[in-house]
C-alpha cells in the first residue's frame, strides 16, 4: 500500500502475513496527521505478558473478559444470554490495520448476545511489552440490549493493534464505553466496525488518554432504516501523547440518525486529531446527522488538528457539523481564582466541564468511573 | 482595614489610575462614585489582582497587610471579594460544586476545617433562600441562562455565603430592579459589623438609598477628587459629574 521500501519492523510483520504490504503513514490522506509507519521503524518481539492489576471498572461489576496480548481468558459463567467462544476465522474489513490484526492474531473473540443483559461486559486488552494482535467479534440478536466496556491498556514500548466487529441486530442496543491509556511509550491502534439493523441503536463513548501514538477507528454501517448513532468522545492529553480519534457513520438506509461530539484537551506538546466523516448514500433519505468537534489548547505548542467531513448524495438530508479550537477563558480564570480557587484548581475544574460534557447521561456507575480517571488526570497534569 | 495609598495602576501600558489614595476603615461603607471611564472597574480588579491590571506604584494593605503581591486566591483567602460588574456563564460546571470548592479553598488556606457536604447544602439553602434564587437555579450549570439581575443574585449568594471580611461591589445595581435593590441592600446590611468593610462603587444614588456609605468618594480621571458624607451623592445626582471631571 506504501510504495515505500519496508521497515524493519514491516519486513517482520510481511514475513507472517503474506497480504501485508506497510503501515499506514502520512502521505495516504486519512493517515495525515497519524504517521503509523514511523512510530514503528524498529523491529519488535512478541508481546510478552505483563503485571495485571484490578481493572479501573471493577466497581462497575462487569464480566470480565481478559485479553492479553491477543490471547482470551475468562473465569466462571457470563451472564445469561451471553455466550462466549474462540474461533479461528475473522473476516477481512477492507482496512489496512484492521485487516493486520485479521490475518496475524490466533484467535478470534466471539460473543452472541441475545436478551436484555444487564451486566457489562468488560473487554479487557492488556499489552505487555512487544507487538500484539487481536481480533473480536460481537454480535447482538435482535431486540438484544447490552453494554459492552472495551478498555486498552498497556507497559512499556508496545505496539497493540486490535479489529472488532459488532453486528447489531434489529431494534437491538448496544452502549459501548472504550477507554484507552497506551502510557508514554505504547502504540494502540483499536478499529472497530458496527453494522446496525433496521431501528439499531449504538451509543458510543470513549476516554482516550493517547500513547506515543494511538488511534481509534469507528466505521459505523447504519444498514437499516432508523439506525440510530451517538458518538461521544473525550481526549485528554499530555505531555507528548498522541491520540486520533477516527470515524466514519455511512448512511445506507432512510431515517438514520446521527449525534457526534468530540472534546479534546491538549496540553504541552501532546497532539490531539479528530477525523469525522458522514457519508450519506443517494437513498438514506431523512438523514439528520450532526458533528461538533471542540479542542482546548492548553499551551502554546500543544497541537489540535480536525478534519471533519461530509459526503452526501441524498437530497432530503439534516447534516451539519462544525469545529472549534481554542483556549481556556481568561475572564472564567480570573473569576475562579477571586472566589479562593488556586489557578490550578481553576484550570482543572473548566477543563473537566469541556470533557466531562460527553459522559453525560451514562449509567451512573460508569459515569462516576470516567469521571474519576479525568479527575486524577487533571490532578496529575 | 482597607487602605489604598498613592496607587498608580495601568492597563496595556496605559495609567487609568493615577494617585488614588483611599482608606475604608473596619466597619464602615464607602462608596465610589464616577463618570464612565474613570478608572472605577480599573480600580476593583487591580484590587482584586487581575492579571493585566498592572499597580505600577503605591500600595494597597488589607488589616496592615500588603495585598498587591498575592495572586488572587490568596487575596480572597484573606477575605477580600468581588461581586463582579459583569459575572461569567460557566458552562459545565456545576453551581454547588463551584461554590463548594471554593468556600472550602478559602477555609483550607485560612487552616480552617472544610465545610462538609450536608453543611453546605443548609447553608446555600439558607441563603438562596435571602437573595432570591430557586432550587432549580443552583442545580443549573454556574449562570448558565441567567438573566442580568440573577446572576447578580448569585454574586451576593456568594458574598453571604463566604461571609468575606471586605467586599468590593462593582456596580452591582446595574440592571437591577427595585426588589432586587432591596436584596442587595439587606445582604450587605446583614452583613454589615464593626470588622468588616464595604467599597461600593456605582454610578447612581438609588443603591446607596439601600446601603448607607459611611464615605462617598468621587473618582475621576483616576483619582478620587472630592470626599464627603453621604449627601455628596445625593449632590451628585442633582448636579452630575461634569464638573468634577473638569476640575480633575
Amino acid at each position: 500500500m506504501t510504495g515505500l521500501a519496508l521497515t524493519p519492523f514491516e519486513s517482520a510483520l510481511a514475513a507472517r502475513a503474506p497480504a501485508f504490504s506497510g503501515l499506514p503513514h502520512r502521505r495516504l490522506e486519512a493517515w495525515k496527521w497519524t504517521d503509523v509507519r514511523a512510530a514503528l521503524r524498529e523491529p519488535m518481539a512478541a508481546a510478552c505478558e505483563t503485571v495485571i492489576a484490578p481493572s479501573v471498572f471493577a466497581n462497575a461489576g462487569p464480566f470480565e473478559i481478559l485479553v492479553m496480548n491477543g490471547a482470551a481468558e475468562w473465569a466462571g459463567a457470563p451472564p445469561s444470554g451471553v455466550v462466549i467462544a474462540k474461533e479461528g476465522a475473522a473476516p477481512a474489513f477492507g482496512h489496512p490495520l484492521a485487516d493486520l490484526a485479521a490475518a496475524l492474531a490466533r484467535e478470534t473473540l466471539d460473543v452472541a448476545i441475545d436478551g436484555d443483559v444487564a451486566q457489562p461486559l468488560l473487554i479487557r486488552r492488556v499489552a505487555g511489552a512487544g507487538a500484539a494482535q487481536a481480533r473480536a467479534r460481537v454480535r447482538l440478536a435482535p431486540g438484544a440490549r447490552a453494554t459492552v466496556i472495551e478498555s486498552f491498556d498497556g507497559a512499556g514500548a508496545f505496539f497493540s493493534n486490535s479489529a472488532i466487529h459488532y453486528d447489531i441486530g434489529a431494534g437491538a442496543h448496544l452502549v459501548r464505553i472504550v477507554r484507552q491509556n497506551a502510557g508514554e511509550a505504547g502504540v494502540e491502534t483499536a478499529f472497530a466496525g458496527v453494522a446496525l439493523a433496521e431501528g439499531a441503536r449504538l451509543d458510543q463513548t470513549a476516554l482516550l488518554f493517547g500513547g506515543r501514538l494511538a488511534r481509534m477507528e469507528t466505521h459505523v454501517a447504519c444498514d437499516g432504516p432508523g439506525a440510530r448513532v451517538s458518538l461521544r468522545s473525550a481526549a485528554a492529553l499530555a505531555p507528548a501523547r498522541h491520540a486520533d480519534q477516527t470515524s466514519l457513520v455511512a448512511f445506507n438506509a432512510a431515517g438514520g440518525e446521527a449525534r457526534q461530539r468530540h472534546r479534546a484537551a491538549v496540553k504541552d506538546r501532546a497532539r490531539g486529531v479528530f477525523q469525522g466523516k458522514f457519508l450519506v448514500a443517494r437513498g438514506a433519505q431523512k438523514t439528520d446527522a450532526d458533528m461538533n468537534a471542540g479542542a482546548l489548547l492548553l499551551s502554546d505548542t500543544a497541537e489540535a488538528n480536525a478534519k471533519p467531513e461530509l459526503e452526501i448524495y441524498a437530497d432530503d438530508v439534516k447534516c451539519a457539523h462544525g469545529s472549534t479550537a481554542g483556549a481556556l477563558d481568561d475572564n472564567a480564570v480570573f473569576y475562579m481564582r477571586q472566589r479562593g480557587l488556586s489557578e490550578h484548581q481553576a484550570r482543572a475544574l473548566l477543563v473537566e466541564a469541556f470533557l466531562g460534557e460527553v459522559f453525560d447521561g451514562l449509567p451512573a456507575g460508569i459515569e462516576h468511573i470516567l469521571r474519576g480517571q479525568l479527575g486524577r488526570w487533571l490532578e496529575a497534569s | 482595614m482597607l487602605a489604598i495609598d498613592d496607587l498608580h495602576v495601568s492597563v496595556g501600558g496605559n495609567e487609568i489610575i493615577r494617585g488614588l489614595t483611599l482608606h475604608v476603615p473596619a466597619g464602615e461603607a464607602h462608596a465610589v462614585m464616577g463618570p464612565n471611564g474613570s478608572g472605577k472597574s480599573t480600580l476593583s480588579y487591580a484590587l482584586a489582582g487581575r492579571e493585566g491590571y498592572e499597580a505600577t506604584a503605591g500600595a494597597v494593605t488589607l488589616d496592615g497587610d500588603d495585598i498587591l503581591g498575592l495572586d488572587p486566591s490568596a487575596r480572597a483567602a484573606k477575605g477580600l471579594f468581588l461581586s463582579f460588574q459583569h459575572p461569567m456563564e460557566i458552562p459545565g460546571v456545576a453551581t454547588m460544586n463551584f461554590i463548594r470548592t471554593a468556600l472550602n479553598a478559602q477555609r483550607k488556606a485560612r487552616g480552617e476545617d472544610e465545610v462538609s457536604a450536608a453543611d453546605f447544602l443548609k447553608l446555600i439553602r439558607a441563603k438562596a433562600k435571602i437573595v432570591g434564587l430557586t432550587d432549580e437555579k443552583l442545580k443549573r450549570p454556574f449562570n448558565v441562562g441567567f438573566s442580568g439581575g440573577e446572576k447578580k443574585r448569585m454574586e451576593m449568594l456568594q458574598m453571604a455565603i463566604f461571609e468575606p471580611r471586605f467586599a468590593i461591589m462593582d456596580e452591582t445595581d446595574s440592571g437591577l430592579d427595585i426588589d432586587a435593590l432591596k436584596m442587595v441592600g439587606d445582604v450587605v446590611n446583614s452583613l454589615r459589623g464593626p470588622k468588616r468593610g464595604f467599597l461600593v462603587i456605582t454610578h447612581y444614588q438609588r443603591l446607596l438609598d439601600h446601603i448607607r456609605p459611611d464615605r462617598v468618594h468621587v473618582l475621576a480621571k483616576g483619582r478620587i477628587v472630592r470626599s464627603g458624607g453621604p449627601e455628596l451623592a445625593l449632590e451628585l445626582e442633582k448636579s452630575g459629574y461634569e464638573a468634577f471631571v473638569e476640575a480633575a
